[in-house]
């Protein structure tokens, strides 16, 4: 993906099978899956890991052991899988592969002593791998004539195949002409070509059996029907039961999400529909806004993954969209005894129906040099965040464990801890429970009447600083209008800041006589262009960032 | 100047007004985005195409020429050669305008007598201000003296059309100072005057220089005190920056609005020619070779042109004449105070006039 390589992280999992000579005269077939780091797609990880026999623990020679390498070997570890540290990037001046093979035995626990240590980059040591997973990892079991069982662990859209599904068969033989049946969704459908994943391209197989990666069309128009984790089995001989699946994620930001342009609302869920088989862990749901018409409520595991989607809605689907600020679920207790879980502000009850209501709160692992623990610890007290303990991972290193609310790390969390610790620290974190809560909704107000796609929810020592903040920040970005606009910021009925957008004095061009016709035209063309992209609520234009100002708070 | 301007030929075209571009300055000014030069060594060579170039027109009616630039005065004689190259070759109405630019540092009286002699009927000075301060800012190469020496010299070689330009918003000025430049103009007894604010245009030294600008409230107190002084004493606006007592405006200017054809002859002139607007290649040098001369050929089309009949027209203070065109654009910006109609007429009102972009801009393309 064009975004990964801008990014310089893995976002999507990528299975390849490669044909294998090992050194003992065998001939072996693996299939390898590379997958994602980052805490917001360890929902890729773990797909993946359900898939496999064993995993390859990546780390960094110079870095050492961050705090997502930890996370993704207890997912490993709950997958009971084979795990085999490798090091990379001995390339690098600062490579200290012998401390990290120490690292890895002291701080996960497992030994690493015979860990190749290579460089991907420079072809280092790297024929040591596959000999390592030849002689440690278990070949797949499962019997092939048993009716068929195959775990999807990914899907894209292709326009000419359709639906292609990516799939471990566990037992039994898939392949063309069969009827298959996945058994969640209950569709039926005739296999048109089953095959490998290579390197580059794709390549039709005959069939597919037990322990073998590969991929099935199936000429599968409907995108809802495949569904990642179900289970494909044979429709005139069915298997009894389906795998054990994925436990379903839970989104933890959910952010609107609106087309620019409301034409283009059926182009928008057409998209996400399909950047949905791709990605499993995105949800969303029709919503309407007073203030943008007609769009999505998404849901996602980070704001990370809430960029990446745009990113990708934008750039994948040419799409131009308008999207809220993100939003934890919150637990709404009423009067009356209800629980409501509360993803948009808008929708939150009357304060006079509200009994108490209850945030996340995760459990959070820092790691982080000495010499930074004091301000990543300060950072977390700004944040609310719960002191519970550190553990020291060397001479050098310690891993700060915080219990912190999950709508103070949502917005730039991550990148004020690598700010603060000139990029050194790393972040990892778990959902971990809901807490009752002080919290309020602060509403936006322009020209005194409230725009619902601004709303947030916000603990209550924080409001009065954050709406000053908004408030601030919106007039920036709302460009003078024909007339004056008054900003608030209301907690209930009541207004804790104010700032006004002065009316526009001047727009005009002084000089225009026939050598500047052409060129002024052109200056006014791009002006109508951009007040176009505005979005008109009540009697304001909005720019699209406006939505966004209520992140930005530095 | 010889008797054939006085007998219009039947059979010229339609278009009557000509533009010629002399882009050479003797110094560039701090703000300035035109295409100039400096290289006195090109004189000879430019003002030979251009004459080459007025032959190619030859014979044309032609009601009002206007020579700018650059500094059309700062190459000298070549400036006369390209004059006579005119009037001979094109015939004049009665009331013809010939209006050459000038600035202060290069209006020497003996050349403004000669040009004076020669047919040009109307002067227009770069003074910009009288404050010697913000001159120096602007980088001009002139001071308030020097402004009125130059005028002395206009009007005693016979020129009864002046022209002064003023410039607003100019670094470190204020409501004060601009006041004593208006005093200065007025004391000058112009029969024009074209007021600009400045604009930063990318490019200039101005654009990346930190710059202490009068603010938007208070450069628009600037525009109100120009217009007022000046309609105080009688010197009228009737387009947004320009400013004229009773039937002295600049017919030339006044036809770009109406949004007439013209040629433009010289290096970067624009030419609307036959529905079609184009320019000439900007770079001198290319210019004299004289290959591949004309650019930027756009075809308007017939809808584009009404367009532009709004988008210009609309700058003159009395508007244009309306007959119900285009009312899903004209509605709203009369409901929004932006326009208004006086009898048949379709003008800015003030605050329209402050905001005119906002107008302009509804008669572009799409």
């Amino acid at each position: 993906m064009e975004l990964e390589k801008e990014r310089g992280i893995t976002i999507k999992a990528r299975a390849v099978r490669l044909n294998y000579k090992a050194k003992d005269g065998e001939d072996y077939v693996l299939n390898l899956i590379d997958t994602p780091g980052h805490v917001d797609f360890n929902y890729e990880v773990s797909r993946s890991l359900a898939a496999c026999e064993g995993a390859l623990l990546v780390v960094d020679a110079s870095q050492g052991i961050e705090a997502q390498t930890l996370a993704n070997t207890y997912l490993a570890l709950d997958h009971n899988l084979e795990i085999l540290p490798v090091i990379n990037k001995i390339d690098l001046p600062s490579a200290r592969p012998e401390v990290v093979c120490g690292e890895i035995e002291d701080v996960i626990g497992i030994p690493a002593m015979d860990a190749p240590k290579i460089s991907a980059k420079q072809g280092l040591n790297i024929e040591e791998v596959p000999e390592y997973i030849v002689k440690n990892i278990p070949a797949p079991t499962g019997d092939s004539t048993l009716p068929p069982r195959a775990l999807i662990f990914d899907s894209y859209y292709d326009s000419y195949k359709g639906v292609i599904v990516y799939v471990r068969v566990m037992e039994g033989t898939l392949k063309p002409g069969m009827r298959i049946k996945f058994m969640a969704t209950g569709g039926e459908f005739d296999v048109v070509e089953t095959g490998y994943l290579l390197a580059k391209q794709m390549q039709p197989a005959q069939s597919l059996s037990a322990g073998e990666v590969g991929y099935i069309a199936a000429s599968i128009k409907t995108v809802r029907d495949t569904q990642v984790g179900d289970t494909v089995t044979d429709a005139n001989n069915p298997a009894k039961e389906p795998l054990a699946g994925y436990r379903k994620v839970n989104p933890m930001v959910y952010c609107g999400i609106y087309p620019a342009d409301g034409a283009k609302y059926g182009d928008l869920r057409d998209a996400l529909e399909k950047l949905q088989l791709n990605d499993a862990s995105l949800s969303f749901e029709a919503e309407t806004s007073a203030a943008l018409g007609f769009g999505f409520r998404c849901g996602f595991l980070g704001l990370l993954h809430m960029e990446i989607i745009q990113e990708r809605l934008e750039r994948e689907f040419n799409l131009d969209l308008v999207t809220t600020a993100p939003s934890v679920v919150y637990k709404v207790h009423t009067v009356t005894g209800d629980v409501v879980d509360v993803s948009n502000p808008t929708n939150l009850p009357a304060p006079s129906e509200i009994d108490f209501m209850e945030e996340p709160f995760v459990n959070a692992n820092i790691f982080v040099p000495q010499e930074f623990v004091g301000a990543i610890m300060e950072l977390c007290q700004e944040r609310r965040g719960i002191y519970k303990g550190m553990t020291y991972l060397d001479a050098d290193r310690t891993n700060l464990h915080y219990e912190l609310p999950l709508n103070e790390i949502i917005y730039d969390f991550f990148d004020a801890i690598k700010s603060r610790s000139r990029g050194y620290a790393s972040f990892d974190y778990e959902m971990s429970q809901y807490v009752k809560s002080d919290l309020v909704k602060l509403d936006l107000l322009l020209n005194g009447d409230i725009v619902d796609a601004l709303s947030f929810i916000v603990h209550s020592t924080k409001s009065y600083a954050r709406g000053r903040k908004i408030a601030e920040k919106l007039k920036e970005t709302i460009p003078r209008q024909l007339f004056e606009i008054p900003i608030q910021a209301a907690i209930g009925g009541k207004v804790i800041a104010r700032e006004t957008v002065k009316a526009l004095r001047k727009d005009v061009l002084a000089k225009c006589y026939g050598g500047d016709i052409t060129r002024k035209k052109k200056l006014l063309e791009k002006q109508k262009e951009g007040k176009k992209r505005m979005r008109q609520v009540g009697s304001v234009e909005l720019p699209q960032e406006a939505f966004m100002s209520v992140l930005k708070l530095d | 100047m010889n008797c054939r301007r006085r007998h219009l030929c039947l059979f010229s075209s339609l278009i009557n007004m000509i533009y010629i571009h002399i882009p050479f300055c003797l110094r560039k000014c701090l703000y300035c985005d035109f295409y100039s030069i400096t290289d006195s060594s090109l004189y000879e060579a430019y003002t030979e195409a251009v004459i080459k170039e007025i032959k190619e027109h030859k014979g044309k009616n032609v009601e009002t020429v206007y020579i700018g630039g650059g500094t059309p005065t700062s190459i000298g004689d070549g400036l006369k050669s390209i004059i006579e190259a005119v009037t001979d070759n094109f015939y004049f109405s009665e009331d013809y305008e010939f209006t050459v630019e000038t600035n202060p540092k290069t209006s020497d009286s003996l050349l403004i007598n000669e040009i004076a002699q020669m047919g040009v009927n109307r002067i227009s000075l770069g003074a910009q201000s009288f404050i010697d301060s913000e001159l120096k800012t602007l980088g001009r190469i002139h001071t308030s003296k020097e402004i009125f020496d130059s005028v002395e010299a206009i009007r005693r070689a016979g020129i009864n059309n002046l022209s002064l330009d003023l410039m607003f918003g100019i670094p470190n000025q204020t409501i004060e100072t601009l006041g004593k430049s208006l005093e200065c103009v007025l004391s000058l007894d112009p029969e024009h005057i074209s007021a600009y604010s400045l604009i930063l245009e990318e490019g200039t030294p101005f654009y990346n220089m930190d710059l202490s600008l009068p603010n938007e409230d208070t450069e628009r107190e600037m525009y109100y005190l120009i217009n007022e002084t000046l309609e105080n004493n009688g010197i009228y606006r009737y387009e947004i920056s320009n400013y004229a007592k009773k039937g002295m405006e600049s017919k030339h200017n006044t036809r770009y609005w109406k949004d007439y054809e013209y040629i433009g002859i010289g290096a970067g002139a624009h030419s609307y020619n036959n529905g079609k607007r184009y320019n000439n290649v900007c770079d001198v040098g290319k210019y004299i070779t004289g290959s591949e001369r004309k650019e930027n050929i756009t075809f308007i089309s017939h809808e584009e042109r009404n367009l532009e009949l709004f988008m210009l027209g609309l700058r003159l203070k009395n508007g244009i004449i309306y007959n119900g065109e285009y009312p899903e654009k004209v509605n709203p910006l009369i409901k929004k105070g932006l326009l208004e109609l006086c009898g048949n007429n379709l003008k800015l009102t003030p605050r329209g006039t402050d905001l005119a972009n906002l107008v302009f801009m509804e008669f572009t393309n799409d």
